[in-house]
């Protein structure tokens, strides 16, 4: 295959979906020390380069469909900003040369390890040859171009009107296929190296941001390359939304970090701290609010899995803090910010779904299984916000502790997890692809199940499952942020998949068919990482340790 | 004696992650993994060192392309098309027209004529004299209910004539090509001829049939 196969696509997307974002970067990063700060690594330049490219086209976009213009007019003002910021970024370079900016931080293997993705994933190809969903998306694009709107009037496909789906990435594409002339397939095999690149650097934030070690990112970055993982790891279907949605949200987690960071000391009174915070983080803010923006007219989804790690993160950092000796150990870690943030959200939760159990069981008139499955979560709960206030005597805290492990490790169906390593104990599947699988609960009755070969199984096998383990053991030696994180994720994910009560209720409480997509939130390449980097340097400052000593 | 210890525990430790990482990576370097999931009809999702842009090009519709811009100049915009799976969604990626020959959970199911024309293989049953009768009263009666519900009107039929492609080649329509060019001619004419793909528009005469006796 030459080197120059489909070129003209590449070039493409590069104007179209870097080339003015990274102008922009630039700019924001010489206005703004905190922009400068959270860009440093070159992954997060690359990555805001291609969200506010993409963010910039879809304000376009939108203006023409509202406007009823052609999509095709879209080039004069695309090439107009082109032209605007390359100029305005030569003047500051030529006016102020040595305007002390940020120095970029980028490391060889991190390079080397990018070019090995984009090489491979170039001879690869991205269009997946077997009829998948891809092609819904590829059709949606292709109505969006030729319509020149975000909601192609009769629907696309088969012409009857269809679900919502977020636009955001269609449009994109539609934007590439309807001012270079390329259609669409040939735009998505191509755009996979690109896609399959960004996704690596995000995910290097990610666990970046978390650990603040960059070879233990670098290493976590490899992995995730490496080794099998559900769905987000496929690098070759990069090009689908979701997978646009999983980059944007892995760098929503690296942002978030950095704003937990800058959050301000406990000493001052709360109203000059909600000031001097809004002050000094509010680029980090806009930045946040922008990628929550772009998830939300891309997938969607994502908003949901963010919230629900970093729920699971405070609630493992609530449950280490019961069993902790050293009280002062935790307080460094966890603001108070975000412990009374946890506490609402608890209490909301705990409301919320006491209201839902009450109108999913008819008012409780008959318990069964179900009712049980909606009840569950509202005790569990209750029993974790009551754990979480201080006024409760340590004794009561853990009494609480135990009846909820209890009860979390009653709910779960041993059969169907293990069937998760012997396909021949598997419930029965539902009709569909998606649908789930079927469990029968205590009273008899049936519950939802994930049906472990979606993804699961050949995700979870074996470096997923065992990774729950790691990341529990690295609690245990040190819990830092990183560790209840990938501890916390790992066992809320796994939780809800092998509870048929939780998977049940958390089906019916998102109206959602594919709810096992929790386990995206498993970020095992981290765990491993991490254990990889510990034993290594435990190695190593042995051996250093010795050597002083024989010096 | 302890640090020794220690040393021969996180060597163990190292030597078990490293074993793990190398036996859940080994798909991606495990070259008889491909032809393993072609033959079972597997996506190949994941990155494999020995795969290649050749199974997209054979296996994807880069080759109709040409075929494709130039039916796209000839359509009706927003017509339907009947052709074989693959073909249909190679089509509604690159056409201006919709299609009735798709996946069940992708809205195959809205219209249920259609869904059970094509669980029935009619289109597929030309050789046989009830074949082409029953796909001669569904092209009337679907005219039918295209103007009533307010659907596309189904107006082409795309014949992908290529022998490579093996998705297209897993389709009825694809397998029986021979007697559907045959016998489509009775009630269509040929619009287009081109290297890949041949596309027949619906004799007028053979979607009012019904709405006459109406």
């Amino acid at each position: 295959m030459p080197i120059y196969f489909n070129l003209a696509s590449h070039l493409w997307i590069f104007w179209l979906f870097v080339f003015n974002g990274l102008m922009l970067t630039w700019i924001l990063r010489r206005n703004s020390k905190r922009f400068a700060k959270l860009t440093a690594p070159v992954e997060a330049r690359i990555l805001s380069a291609f969200f506010l490219s993409l963010a910039i086209n879809g304000l376009l976009l939108l203006l023409l469909d509202s406007l009823s213009l052609g999509f095709s007019l879209a080039q004069w003002p695309l090439l107009l900003l082109s032209m605007l910021l390359t100029v305005v970024t030569f003047l500051w370079f030529i006016k102020a040369p040595r305007k002390p900016v940020m120095g970029t931080d980028w490391g060889v293997f991190r390079v080397l390890l990018y070019c090995f993705i984009f090489i491979v994933l170039f001879y690869n190809g991205g269009l997946i040859e077997q009829i998948s969903d891809s092609w819904w998306h590829m059709s949606l694009a292709n109505k969006i171009s030729l319509e020149s709107a975000f909601s192609p009037e009769l629907g696309h496909l088969t012409g009857s009107p269809t679900r919502y789906y977020p636009p955001l990435w269609h449009a994109n594409l539609a934007l590439a296929n309807k001012l270079s002339g390329i259609s669409a397939p040939v735009l998505w095999n191509s755009f996979t190296a690109w896609g399959a690149v960004f996704k690596v650097m995000a995910f290097y934030l990610l666990a970046l941001g978390l650990s603040k070690d960059k070879l233990l990112a670098t290493l976590a970055a490899i992995l995730f390359v490496l080794l099998p993982g559900v769905g987000v790891s496929y690098l070759r279907v990069s090009a689908w939304p979701s997978h646009i949605a999983y980059t944007i949200w892995y760098s929503m987690f690296y942002v978030f970090v950095s704003i937990l960071d800058s959050l301000p000391k406990r000493e001052l009174p709360i109203w000059l701290r909600v000031r001097e915070f809004l002050i000094d983080t509010y680029p980090l803010l806009i930045v946040f609010s922008v990628l929550c923006v772009l998830v939300n007219f891309t997938h969607l989804a994502e908003l949901l899995w963010f919230a629900v790690a970093w729920l699971s993160y405070l609630i493992l950092a609530s449950v280490n803090r019961v069993l902790s000796f050293k009280a002062s150990y935790i307080v460094e870690r966890d603001h108070d910010f975000l412990r009374a943030g946890y506490k609402c959200v608890l209490l909301i939760l705990v409301c919320y779904s006491a209201w839902f159990a009450f109108r999913q069981s008819n008012g409780f008139e008959i318990i069964n299984d179900p009712a049980l499955a909606y009840m569950l979560p509202v005790v569990v709960f209750f029993l974790l916000l009551v754990i979480d206030f201080s006024h409760v005597p340590k004794r009561v805290s853990i009494a609480i502790l135990c009846l909820l492990i209890l009860l979390l490790i009653g709910s779960v169906n041993y059969t169907h997890l293990a069937s998760l390593f012997r396909p021949a104990l598997s419930m029965p599947a539902g009709q569909f692809y998606e649908s789930s699988s079927v469990a029968i609960g205590f009273l008899g009755d049936e519950l939802k199940v994930p049906n472990w070969s979606n993804q699961l199984r050949s995700g979870l096998l074996f470096s997923g499952i065992l990774s729950l383990f790691v990341a529990l053991l690295l609690v245990i030696i040190k819990p830092t942020r990183i560790s209840l994180m990938l501890a916390g994720t790992t066992l809320v994910a796994i939780l809800f998949c092998a509870s048929p009560y939780l998977y049940h209720w958390l089906q019916a409480i998102l109206a959602y068919h594919s709810p096992w997509r929790i386990s995206l939130i498993i970020f095992h390449p981290i765990t491993w990482a991490c254990a990889l980097v510990s034993l290594v340097r435990a190695f190593s400052s042995k051996q250093a340790s010795e050597a002083q000593i024989n010096g | 004696m302890a640090s020794s210890l220690r040393h021969v525990g996180a060597a163990i430790g190292l030597l078990l992650i490293v074993s793990m990482v190398v036996y859940d990576s080994s798909s991606h370097f495990d070259k008889g993994l491909i032809q393993v999931k072609r033959q079972n009809g597997s996506a190949q999702r994941n990155w494999n060192i020995f795969y290649g842009q050749r199974f997209v090009y054979y296996d994807g519709p880069f080759r109709y392309l040409e075929d494709l811009r130039s039916i796209g100049q000839l359509i009706e915009p927003r017509k339907l098309i009947l052709s074989d799976l693959a073909t249909s969604y190679y089509s509604s990626a690159a056409l201006p027209s919709y299609v009735s020959n798709i996946h069940r959970h992708q809205g195959r199911n809205h219209s249920f004529e259609w869904s059970e024309m094509l669980d029935k293989r009619v289109a597929c049953n030309f050789h046989q004299d009830d074949g082409l009768n029953e796909f001669k009263q569904f092209i009337a009666l679907e005219s039918l209910r295209s103007r009533e519900y307010k659907r596309p009107e189904f107006s082409y039929v795309l014949v992908n004539k290529d022998v490579n492609n093996r998705n297209v080649r897993l389709d009825c329509m694809w397998q029986r090509r021979a007697s559907l060019i045959e016998n489509i001619e009775k009630l269509a004419s040929e619009v287009y001829d081109g290297e890949y793909l041949r596309l027949y528009k619906l004799d007028s005469d053979s979607t009012s049939t019904a709405s006459e006796r109406h």
